[in-house]
């Protein structure tokens, strides 16, 4: 790619600017619960409520990862099989001796394994994070669907706690998708990771240039993506009860739009999890009361897509007027798509 | 979306200062290197090409072969225009969607206005509009086009499922059978199309200004706004000749299938890429040529058409496909880290 | 003179021509083999296809009859290609469970100038083509069905009617069968529809939100037991899975007759299963292409394997033959 110098330069502005990004996913949910509490009494009961909580605990944990990688101005479509294979792999060491209860702790590595794998294409080889997501998502499918021979496979209780389990009478899909944002939330704003990732996004040159490992880095980005597919998967399966090898399809879809919503840049350097939150928060909000009101599935579909749209633009924009210091470059220095 | 880029894209004689012999050898070293990458590709297919036909008689005959050359009209017409958008330095991922789309506003014209012609205008100016508006966006809001097209094939998938609610428009007439499997000296109709834009597209790229603008601007931007090449006009254009490239695909695929679904035209967006890449194009820009797009495009065509004959299950070619194309992908990227790449 | 891609291009395809020129001259095509071949197509693979399959291998084991087997992976284009293959393999006939029911006629004109016979089997393809044998399951017949068991409960229902793919000819004759028969029915009273897009997730937050919208939902009707295991969890999160005989149990009727959904009706969790009896259509369709006589139209009706009459039925039903953790492959 040539070094077309866009003028979008991507320093990493201050509170001010996330704040009012956060701002608008926050205020798009507020008045969609309000709207849809007004039109429906059963939409705001403690039951639905929690219903939507448990719905859409899986997106959320999902978020939390694909936060990271947008952050560094990559993305990650393989989510979904991952969700899929690490679950797979797991339930094979299962049938093949392995003790159900480290089982989810192996799904959870195969997670970070597979992931890993992204990270290293994509930081090592420097291949684009879509084609090699896109690639990935394919095999990782494929792997899982040989491994489970394409049937359904009913999972041990061990394994499916994560779904239909609680803590403390709170279901344990909502405690995860809260421990995993408030860790992530740590790890971003709060560890030397989390502002090197930050740094990579705004501008990877300069990064490097200041000497941090970039290349880790965007590897440890990844490998948390699959981490939390891998942890979504344990929730969603759990759920089902059993493994089907159509899970998780199209989900990263959702994921990505929800994670734009939230305010985080798909040009990189500057990202919210809590915006993200509210991103998946507004979208299940959505989907759901589309059911309620027996609107066509297709409604959905499209409003993903235009909102993803509007929020490219708008945040493209916002971008460029939260431009704080304009960064002076010499020659090829902002190398990307 | 950013790469991480080894420090060194400078030659290695420019910072170790070598003697003449040194630098000599170094220049003969390059010019293997970039003559083998150029031509490489042909012994490849041809061996591949052996391989196959030893470990199954079905695969070099005429009927096969043909076939290979149909099957692949689609992919090549599509593939057409991802090179005028990689060789400008930008990137298309809107292809697999703007193929669908198009597909289903030629077949909604045919069905209601009983007119191919009409209908076939309508495909072609369906790509031409999704190409045109996700260009204007690029080159005159200055966005990413990573970041565009990806919401374009959002964007464009989402509609046409939502205008089709998901239902396939069809049966279209059978007279569009002529454009793709009627047989001109032998020749299915699909592959003669093919060749002729490919020729047409090649002449395009190296004989006319235009051709050559893209390819200044690919090599680097700045340069050629310079030397007063009307930056923002010549990157909307690759992406409304892609978009046109892409209608002519989608019209191609409905007149195969005789029907039009809006996810029929989603697969072709990796293999569209790849074709690009295995054929030698860099996806950093400023060189490469149909012609060796065609090549990649027959090498993807040939791989799968074997394996396929060879009984692979289509989850084992989609593996060995998607890892054919992340080598390619690496091999550009270490050939231009290394400097054995020119941009010409 | 010419520039060097141009170049490049022209001896690439003169190089080609002069190949197939050769190969044309010396060669007819590969000679079909002296055995029977037949090209099997399938659009994607799960446990019903996979019943499918044994069927006609077993079958083409018999009447020695080899099989060629692709799966398209939910791609219509991928399935045309793959049946030109088997063309231009010279089968003796092709078998086809088509992705697309229109974008599939293409490839039977394709084997009708070919001269080789073809058979669709599932699903019914659009019109436009000649073929062998269409034999499939009957899909308004086996939502009737549905509808029929439930009326014979003799009891009020509040029904939840979940509906497949809307994309699937399939999925919406099951549910306008299902919908005509119920009007005759005063007991059977449908609160609410959900499309579920023949995906367990969307299956699973569905059902419990609608018992959210409907609580004295006390009927589902799961028109494929790929859905089971959703529909199960969901009653469990929301109180509502109780066994059959007990007071609060939700009468709970399904389509396909699955290795889970003759489990289930084993350990008394679902009430009935409509058993498509796949079985039947691989051998239908490879007598068809045997004999390449005029089209025969076989719509196979469904079997219920119910509560009632589960004893004296199951061992007619395929999902019955295989235990309900489908792992092995």
């Amino acid at each position: 790619m040539s070094a077309t110098f866009t003028g979008t330069t991507r320093r990493y502005t201050g509170t001010l600017g996330e704040v009012l990004l956060r701002n608008t996913v926050l205020i798009a949910a507020a008045v969609v619960f309000v709207a849809f509490s007004l039109a429906s009494s059963k939409f705001a009961s403690g039951s639905n409520l929690r219903n939507i909580a448990i719905q859409g605990s899986g997106s959320a944990v999902m978020a939390v990862g694909m936060t990271f990688v947008i952050i560094t101005a990559g993305i990650d479509l393989s989510i979904g099989a991952i969700l899929f294979l690490s679950t797979a792999g797991a339930a094979e060491l299962f049938v093949h001796g392995l003790p159900v209860v480290w089982a989810p702790l192996v799904a959870v590595l195969f997670g970070l394994g597979l992931g890993a794998l992204n990270g290293a294409s994509i930081a090592f080889v420097g291949i684009n994070p879509l084609i090699v997501t896109l690639a990935t998502l394919n095999l990782y499918r494929g792997v899982g669907g040989h491994l489970t021979g394409f049937s359904t496979v009913y999972l041990p209780p061990g394994m499916t706690k994560f779904g239909t389990g609680t803590v403390a009478s709170i279901p344990a899909p909502i405690v995860v998708a809260a421990v995993v944002a408030l860790v992530g939330g740590v790890v971003l704003r709060r560890t030397v990771f989390g502002r090197h990732v930050q740094a990579i996004g705004a501008n990877a040159e300069a990064a490097r240039n200041l000497g941090l490992p970039v290349r880790r880095v965007l590897v440890g980005v990844y490998a948390i993506s699959g981490l939390t597919a891998a942890l979504a998967g344990l929730i969603e399966n759990g759920r089902l009860g059993a493994l089907q090898p159509t899970v998780g399809l199209g989900e990263e879809l959702t994921v990505i739009t929800a994670v734009v919503l939230g305010g985080t840049s798909l040009f990189g350097g500057k990202g919210s999890i809590l915006g993200s939150l509210f991103g998946v928060a507004l979208l299940q909000m959505v989907g759901n009361g589309l059911v309620l009101a027996h609107i066509s599935p297709y409604v959905f579909d499209m409003l993903r897509a235009s909102v993803l749209i509007v929020a490219v633009l708008i945040g493209t924009s916002r971008a460029r007027g939260l431009r704080a210091v304009p960064i002076v470059r010499r020659g090829r220095s902002e190398v990307g798509p | 979306m950013q790469r991480v880029v080894e420090t060194s894209e400078v030659p290695v004689q420019q910072v170790t200062g070598s003697s003449a012999a040194g630098e000599r050898r170094m220049e003969i070293r390059r010019m293997v290197i970039g003559r083998l990458r150029d031509l490489a590709l042909i012994p490849a297919l041809v061996a591949m090409g052996a391989v196959f036909s030893l470990t199954t008689s079905d695969f070099l005959t005429q009927q096969n072969l043909l076939n290979i050359l149909q099957q692949n009209a689609v992919l090549g017409i599509a593939a057409i225009g991802a090179t005028f958008v990689i060789i400008s330095a930008g990137i298309d991922l809107s292809v697999g969607s703007t193929i669908g789309a198009a597909g289903i506003a030629a077949s909604a014209v045919m069905l209601h206005a009983h007119s191919i012609a009409l209908g076939i205008a309508a495909g072609i100016g369906a790509g031409f509009l999704t190409g045109s508006t996700l260009g204007l966006l690029i080159a005159f809001f200055e966005l990413t086009p990573f970041v565009v097209t990806l919401a374009g094939m959002f964007f464009a998938s989402g509609l046409t499922v939502y205008l089709t609610k998901g239902s396939t428009l069809g049966p279209l007439p059978f007279w569009l059978d002529n454009l793709v499997f009627r047989k001109v000296l032998g020749i299915p109709a699909a592959a003669i199309i093919t060749v002729t834009l490919f020729v047409l597209a090649q002449l395009a790229l190296t004989r006319t200004t235009w051709g050559r603008r893209v390819q200044l601007l690919g090599a680097n931007s700045e340069t050629a706004r310079i030397s007063g090449v009307d930056v923002r006009f010549v990157t909307w254009s690759v992406y409304a000749v892609a978009g046109v490239f892409s209608g002519i695909a989608g019209v191609e695929l409905v007149a195969s299938l005789s029907a039009a679904n809006a996810d029929t035209g989603a697969p072709f967006l990796l293999p569209v890429i790849g074709a690009v890449i295995i054929g030698g194009t860099s996806l950093f820009g400023g060189q490469g040529s149909i012609a060796r797009t065609g090549l990649g495009v027959l090498f993807l065509a040939v791989l799968i058409n074997g394996l396929s004959l060879l009984g692979f299950q289509v989850y084992d070619q989609q593996a060995v496909e998607g890892a054919v194309i992340l080598l390619a992908v690496a091999l550009d990227i270490l050939l231009h880290r290394k400097g054995y790449v020119d941009t010409a | 003179m010419l520039g060097k891609h141009i170049r490049l291009m022209l001896i690439a395809t003169a190089a080609g021509a002069l190949a197939v020129a050769v190969i044309a001259a010396g060669s007819a095509g590969a000679k079909p083999s002296a055995t029977p071949t037949i090209g099997v197509s399938f659009d994607l693979l799960n446990q019903i296809r996979k019943a499918e399959l044994t069927g006609i291998k077993q079958y083409a084991a018999k009447k020695h009859v080899k099989i060629l087997f692709s799966v398209a992976n939910n791609d219509a284009n991928q399935q045309s290609q793959q049946i030109q293959n088997f063309i231009s393999q010279h089968v003796t006939g092709v078998i086809a469970i088509a992705q697309n029911g229109d974008q599939i006629v293409s490839s039977i004109r394709a084997a009708n100038r070919a001269g080789i016979p073809f058979a669709t089997i599932d699903r019914a393809p659009g019109k436009g083509g000649k073929v062998v044998a269409q034999v499939t399951g009957n899909a308004l017949g086996d939502g009737a069905k549905v509808a029929n068991y439930m009326c014979s409960l003799h009891r009020p229902l509040n029904v939840l009617l979940m509906v497949g793919a809307l994309t699937d000819a399939n999925a919406i004759g099951r549910r306008d069968g299902f919908l005509k028969a119920a009007k005759s029915c005063a007991n059977i009273k449908v609160v609410q529809q959900l499309p579920t897009n023949w995906d367990p997730t969307t299956a699973l937050n569905g059902v419990t939100n609608a018992f959210q919208a409907h609580p004295e939902i006390d009927g589902i009707f799961d028109p494929s037991d790929y859905l089971l295991p959703a529909v199960v969890s969901a009653l469990k999160a929301t109180q509502h899975f109780y066994p059959v005989g007990n007071a609060k149990h939700v009468t709970v009727v399904t389509i396909d007759g699955d290795n889970n959904g003759c489990y289930a009706l084993r350990t008394k969790w679902i009430d009935a299963d409509v058993a498509t009896q796949v079985g039947k259509f691989g051998p239908s369709a490879i007598d068809a292409i045997l004999a390449n006589k005029a089209a025969k139209v076989v719509k196979v009706p469904g079997l219920t394997l119910s509560q009632q009459n589960y004893t004296a039925t199951h061992s007619s039903v395929w999902g019955c033959a295989y235990g309900p953790n489908g792992f092995k492959k």
